[in-house]
């Protein structure tokens, strides 16, 4: 793996680590399983924009937003397909891509969170290839992290 | 103290609202949704301090900080954003910001934060 993805991926394990201890409570620990996507999927999406192209991409199922969503908010009474759902995956995302930039190069933008709901898609930027991807297991259930880079853009890394 | 939370994201102003109580700070805590919301809510009833998130669309917290200076607005405002580069840290305390505060957070650094500025 360069040394970049190597990186990336330390930086996007220790922001997931400190996100998840310190703002719900649990743990979430890098598994070898990867996550299935299904028709429940939610994806929450941070673009990169500037010195560097790409996305970040959270992929979990319903049920473990409503699991994140009870514990980031501290409330049992959510609806699953309710705003605060949705909007706690795109804060989460957001906090990762927001960490990960301090080793992105220097000259690069956040935009703000997209999600999309379903699993009836593929998320394909021309020219773009998965730098990494890493799969996390919490007791709410597993969800992955993708990082995709624009390739063909980002010039003199 | 009237403390206001601008932050586009709902659950992120649920979670600061939440953070502050748990902060031990007792404070009167009003929303924006927006920086443009935030303009129009401090013009028209001032704040004591403004905890704002930076990256928001069509105007950002840095923005909204300049925004309020230009207009003479001298309220106190930090952010609390998921970014802290050099770069941004320097632009914020040029522009005025006392703090930024960085997702995620916790309780204890809210409170070792904003102590000296809100008082107990």
């Amino acid at each position: 793996m360069p040394e970049t993805a190597n990186s990336y991926e330390a930086e996007i394990n220790e922001t997931v680590r400190d996100l998840f201890e310190t703002m719900l409570a649990t743990k979430a620990e890098p598994t070898a399983d990867p996550v299935p996507k299904g028709p429940d999927t939610i994806t929450a999406i941070m673009a990169f924009v500037g010195s560097w192209k790409g996305d970040l991409l959270l992929e979990c199922g319903r049920g473990q937003a409503l699991a994140f969503a009870q514990r980031f908010l501290q409330t049992d009474d959510l609806d699953p397909h309710s705003e605060d759902v949705t909007s706690t995956v795109a804060e989460m995302s957001n906090i990762i891509a927001g960490n990960l930039k301090v080793v992105l190069p220097a000259g690069v933008s956040m935009g703000t969170p997209s999600v999309v709901e379903g699993g009836h898609y593929d998320v394909r930027i021309c020219g773009a290839k998965v730098i990494n991807e890493t799969f996390f297991v919490t007791d709410a259930g597993p969800f992955a992290i993708r990082l995709i880079e624009a390739s063909g853009q980002n010039k003199g890394r | 103290m009237q403390i206001l939370v601008v932050d586009d994201s709902k659950a992120m102003r649920m979670i600061v609202r939440r953070t502050l109580r748990l902060a031990g700070f007792h404070v009167e805590v009003k929303e924006a949704s927006s920086a443009g919301e935030a303009l129009q809510n401090i013009q028209s009833a001032p704040v004591d301090l403004v905890l704002c998130d930076w990256n928001m669309p069509e105007m950002n917290g840095l923005e909204l900080l300049q925004k309020l200076r230009q207009a003479g607005q001298s309220v106190k405002f930090g952010f609390v954003t998921s970014e802290s580069s050099e770069d941004m840290r320097n632009a914020a305390k040029e522009a005025g910001a006392l703090f930024l505060i960085t997702k995620p957070f916790t309780a204890d650094g809210f409170r070792s934060v904003l102590q000296p500025i809100i008082g107990s």
